[in-house]
């Protein structure tokens, strides 16, 4: 009894020893979905919103291959939360590890250490591409399962018998494990496996044929390949053709031996302690690697653009400083959301074609995704509905669109449509409280103007009709503020266009709406374009009982002299201009 | 007893007990004298006798509901539901409607609460003695804007639920598909379509095989558009636009269609000629919507003044005309006004003559000619022995546009967006010898609740008799094959 009590403990110290270096490389994976890179799991989630009906069942898997994504939007929709997107990333690269670990086993009978954390660290750093779709990975992730069960209990033909399923399910990351397969079944025995290996593509490439000639009528080679693509995996060039090539060889892989030389031999008794560091080695230097700076802050500040944090996404990007065009956007859209656009526009870089201010319209790409905003927030409605709706067309329903839409169609009075869209929203994981929202919102539409949002968006709309120019978007603002001149939002941004394009003479035309439009002191950056103006010979009697402030007029001449002082040059005198009026319309004036 | 027999045993009494639970409605039943509200409403219609079953979603609250289809001949049919979903047995359905034509269809609701079984207001039906035609083709998209993804071409059995498809544009590298137009309004399975964008042609359907026709010429200054086959087979009719897309700012109707040019030609088959239809005056106007008399010795189209330097897109107003036309000659003679609805400060489009040839149905609305974002846009009939006009009773406060009349004249299929003032649905209205029409019902659907939760539209509807041997597969060959250049000739 005792004798086998110290055995078992022997077996369980063993697993654990055996486990660890996988461990240690598979909490850095968790860290650094969880936590460092959460923007992967949030651009992934935001890409398509999963619904749990059998409608988008219906709609999403109707060709081979497509089951493969479904599940994958699954498990994406759990990205919401940074924390479960970590544990399931990980727990995807653990079965990874595991499965080769265990295919290695099977082939070889050896326990395998290196090769199933290679395996594991390639699937890492895809994965770690913010563009890599999950289904790609579920793919590869399947094979190796498809391919371990196969070594390990299915003999004879089943498994080229099950193959064509595999393809039904798995589409063209099925052909992986053909190779695979085939593979293996030539190491054991070409002259006696040789049927299977003709056969199983064989017969497959038969049904393919058949399913796309009069069933699907999907051209051969889109049946073929579906759902492998450059569209969703970011077009990895060397990373992922590598990995798939890997996975292929890996039966004649596990075979190979390397021979330790001698001199190593000795450290031995250090081995464990040797892989437990290249595993976190490993780990580490491509969790580094793979890390975007640039990327974690575009998408920490489009997350709190989302959730509608405008003042620590300003307070963000003051911490963060962005060139980014669509940053910049949203975080002009966030200081128009609280009344500062001409208080601190200037302090991040603007775009003098405007485009930092709204994008001009763009079927393809990100802009389609994004341009809404802008919209909305100067409360032309029915345009944010038409971004909205034309990007749900274009790209399949993600969360974004789908809210933007029941708001536009709730602001607009269209209850039916608004509803409808709720319904949707409320079949999902992560939306269910915003539907639950809007839909008690339906129930008793006399809650609408009181709501703080949509109430607020309600009052701004613009009633003024106009063909909306999505070409030359400022045009559109020109049209909504002259037959709405009440709306301070198309104000700010009418102005913040002006002094983008340096029209002085619009900038002054247009003072007088601040006193109309409520305002009880000049936002800073009008004051400076106005005094400007003023040097240029244009009346600022507009103003009327506002004032330009002392201190404004003091930094102006401050300003002046500083330029001055470096003889007018525009070139010396840039870098004292722009360390102390850099976040100024004048240095803009200059330096644009 | 072994553990299977226990088994069925055990679900044997489990399902006895769910069913006493449930029971029927029985003496104790309170009657209600309100009608009960049901989704789609298909009550005080006019229902043909060939049509799919007409499930609907009781929504009256309750835990257990029954309906009872009931009519003078044949057995009554019970349904019995726990959601309120009344999925109606077809094989039932079908015998009670073909042993009942011309007769009362009586649909009887009974719901259970609480407090028992309430029975409401008897739904009473007319099953008409005339057959619709038994399939639709119709073009599903996203009621969108301007982009487009996927777009399929779908005929649907009406004496079913059985839809498939017929052109789905992700084979033909995500082109748009336009107008689709039968020959002979669906007598015969020959059809044509346009395509836009890398195959862009036009298609013709026919004998089992497509045609790619390139119809533009260097003389056709704008494509051809939109299409009518002549009754003969051997034209067809199309209108020649230059067409604009605008968005609405501020307007329910967000998307305004225009043309700034348009005028008439036509398209020999055989010879594959196209020419210009040399309708008088037509450099003074613009000219669209075609349309075939049943004899097809008139053509009837929609015309309004050409536009003029600074003109206003809704004060542009279309009437009705019409054109002799010379079949051997393929002349046309001087323009006839049928309807002048600028007179009214109305527009027309969508000119449909019933087989007969006694009734045209047009889309009446404010201006322009593209009505389907218009919520005001309502049919109307004009008896063209009397030439007088009226406004169909099946209208709504929504846009009510592009109709297709079947075969024998009966029946009228149109797109509404009465349901959620977006997406366009096909209603059907059945119209009597005097042209009158009644309360349109929405086409059935195997689940109640499909439409409340779909997203796109059904546009451009065309009933026919016969269905399409074609699947979605043969338009890839013919795309990708040669194409033919039509020759253009003066008439």
């Amino acid at each position: 009894m005792k004798k086998n009590n110290q055995t078992s403990d022997i077996t369980a110290k063993d697993r654990i020893a055996a486990s660890l270096p996988f461990l240690v490389f598979l909490v850095p994976v968790f860290v650094f979905f969880a936590f460092a890179a959460d923007y992967i799991g949030f651009y992934q989630e935001k890409q398509s919103l999963f619904i749990f009906s059998a409608d988008y069942f219906r709609d999403t898997v109707n060709r081979p291959g497509s089951l493969l994504v479904y599940i994958g939007r699954f498990i994406t929709t759990f990205f919401h939360s940074p924390v479960l997107s970590g544990l399931l990333i990980a727990l995807m690269t653990g079965l990874v590890i595991f499965l080769v670990s265990g295919i290695i086993g099977q082939l070889t009978g050896r326990k395998g250490f290196l090769v199933p954390l290679l395996f594991g660290t390639v699937f890492f750093a895809l994965q770690g591409n913010y563009q890599y779709l999950v289904h790609n990975n579920l793919g590869i992730l399947l094979q190796l399962a498809c391919f371990y069960l196969a070594v390990k209990y299915s003999k004879g033909w089943l498994p080229v018998m099950l193959f064509p399923f595999c393809y039904l399910i798995m589409g063209g990351f099925a052909w992986m494990f053909a190779m695979m397969y085939s593979i293996h079944l030539a190491l054991k025995s070409l002259k006696r496996e040789w049927l299977k290996i003709i056969l199983m593509p064989g017969i497959t490439l038969l049904i393919i044929w058949c399913l796309g000639e009069f069933f699907l009528f999907h051209n051969f080679r889109d049946m073929l390949v579906y759902p492998l693509a450059r569209e969703g995996t970011g077009s990895p060039l060397i990373l992922f053709p590598a990995m798939a090539v890997a996975v292929i060889l890996l039966p004649a892989m596990a075979g190979i031996r390397i021979k330790i030389p001698l001199g190593i031999k000795r450290f031995e008794q250090y081995k464990s302690i040797f892989i437990v560091v290249l595993a976190f080695l490993l780990a580490g230097t491509t969790a580094v690697s793979r890390y975007s700076k640039v990327y974690a802050e575009y998408f920490t500040a489009e997350k709190l653009f989302y959730q509608k944090e405008y003042r620590k996404l300003n307070d963000y990007i003051d911490k963060h400083p962005s060139n980014n065009r669509l940053t910049i956007y949203l975080n002009n859209i966030a200081l128009c959301e609280t009344g500062r656009l001409n208080d601190k526009m200037f302090h991040y870089r603007q775009s003098p074609d405007g485009q930092s201010l709204f994008l001009k319209w763009e079927m393809y790409g990100e802009v389609l995704r994004r341009g809404a905003y802008f919209y909305y927030t100067t409360g032309m409605i029915n345009e944010a509905e038409r971004w909205a709706f034309e990007n749900m067309v274009m790209k399949g329903i993600t969360p974004q669109d789908l809210l933007m839409l029941v708001k536009c169609e709730i602001i607009n009075g269209n209850y039916r449509m608004a509803a409808k869209y709720a319904a949707m929203l409320s079949k999902t994981f992560s939306y269910r409280e915003e539907a639950k929202e809007y839909l008690g919102l339906l129930a008793d539409t006399a809650l609408i103007d009181s709501h703080p949002e949509l109430g607020a968006k309600r009052g701004e709309k613009i009633e003024h009709d106009f063909f909306s120019i999505t070409d030359n978007p400022h045009i559109n603002v020109e049209l909504a503020f002259s037959a709405d001149s009440s709306n301070r939002k198309l104000y700010e941004y009418r102005v913040a266009y002006q002094m983008l394009t340096e029209n002085y003479e619009g900038i002054v035309v247009g003072l007088p709406h601040l006193e109309r439009l409520g305002y009880t002191r000049v936002p800073v950056h009008i004051q400076e374009a106005a005094l400007v103006s003023r040097m240029s010979g244009l009346s600022l009697s507009g103003l009327g009982s506002l004032k330009i402030e002392p201190q404004t007029e003091t930094r102006f001449n401050q300003f002046l002299q500083t330029f001055n002082s470096f003889g007018n040059n525009l070139k010396t005198a840039q870098a004292a201009l722009r360390q102390r009026f850099g976040e100024t319309f004048w240095y803009y004036g200059f330096y644009h | 007893m072994n553990l299977a027999q226990i088994h069925i045993s055990i679900s044997f009494f489990v399902l006895l007990f769910l069913w006493s639970c449930s029971g029927s409605p029985g003496k104790d039943t309170v009657e209600k004298d309100e009608y009960p509200s049901i989704n789609p409403d298909y009550s005080g219609i006019v229902i043909p006798f060939n049509i799919a079953p007409m499930n609907f979603r009781i929504e009256n609250e309750g835990s257990v509901f029954v309906a009872r289809f009931q009519a003078e001949n044949g057995k009554m049919t019970e349904v019995q539901s726990r959601n309120g979903d009344i999925a109606i047995p077809a094989r039932k359905w079908k015998d009670l409607l073909e042993q009942n034509k011309g007769a009362e269809l009586k649909i009887e609701i009974f719901v259970r609460d609480d407090e028992g079984w309430t029975k409401y207001r008897t739904i009473s039906n007319l099953i008409a003695n005339e057959a619709v035609d038994p399939f639709i083709t119709y073009r599903l998209l996203y009621p969108g804007y301007e982009s487009w993804k996927e777009i399929h071409i779908k005929q649907r059995s009406l004496e079913s639920f059985r839809e498939k498809s017929i052109i789905e544009n992700s084979l033909v590298e995500e082109n748009c598909l336009n107008c689709h137009s039968y020959n002979n309004t669906g007598h015969t399975e020959s059809f044509m379509i346009h395509m836009r964008g890398s195959l862009g042609a036009t298609y013709f359907y026919n004998d089992g095989n497509f045609i790619k026709v390139n119809l533009k010429t260097n003389e056709l200054k704008n494509g051809a558009v939109y299409p009518r086959w002549h009754p003969s087979g051997k034209f067809i009719a199309f209108s020649s636009n230059k067409i604009v897309q605008q968005f609405h700012s501020a307007l329910d109707k967000k998307v305004e269609v225009s043309d700034l040019e348009s005028s008439l030609v036509l398209y020999d088959i055989e010879k594959n000629e196209i020419m210009d239809l040399n309708i008088p005056d037509k450099e003074k106007h613009m000219d669209t919507y075609p349309e075939w008399s049943p004899d097809g010795n008139f053509l009837y189209f929609c015309r309004a003044a050409a536009l003029e330097e600074g003109f206003s897109y809704d004060s542009i107003y279309y009437d009705l005309y019409r054109v002799p036309f010379d079949q051997a000659t393929r002349k046309t003679g001087a323009p006839e006004l049928i309807y002048n609805a600028s007179a009214m400060g109305k527009s027309v489009s969508f000119p449909r003559i019933s087989p007969d040839g006694y009734n045209i149905v047009i889309t009446l609305h404010n201006y322009g000619c593209f009505p389907i974002w218009h919520s005001e846009a309502d049919l109307v009939s004009i008896d063209l022995r009397t030439m007088k006009a009226s406004n169909m009773a099946l209208n709504s406060s929504a846009t009510d546009s592009y109709h297709s009349w079947s075969s024998n004249g009966r029946w009228l299929a149109f797109s509404s967006k009465r349901t959620d003032g977006l997406t366009a649905r096909l209603f059907f209205s059945y119209i009597d010898s005097e042209g009158n029409a009644s309360k349109p019902f929405i086409m059935p659907q195997k689940d109640p609740g499909f439409y409340d939760r779909f997203l796109k539209s059904y546009n451009v509807p065309e009933l026919s008799t016969l269905e399409v041997d074609v699947n979605p597969g043969k338009i890839l060959k013919s795309a990708r094959g040669e194409t033919l250049q039509a020759v253009w000739t003066g008439n």
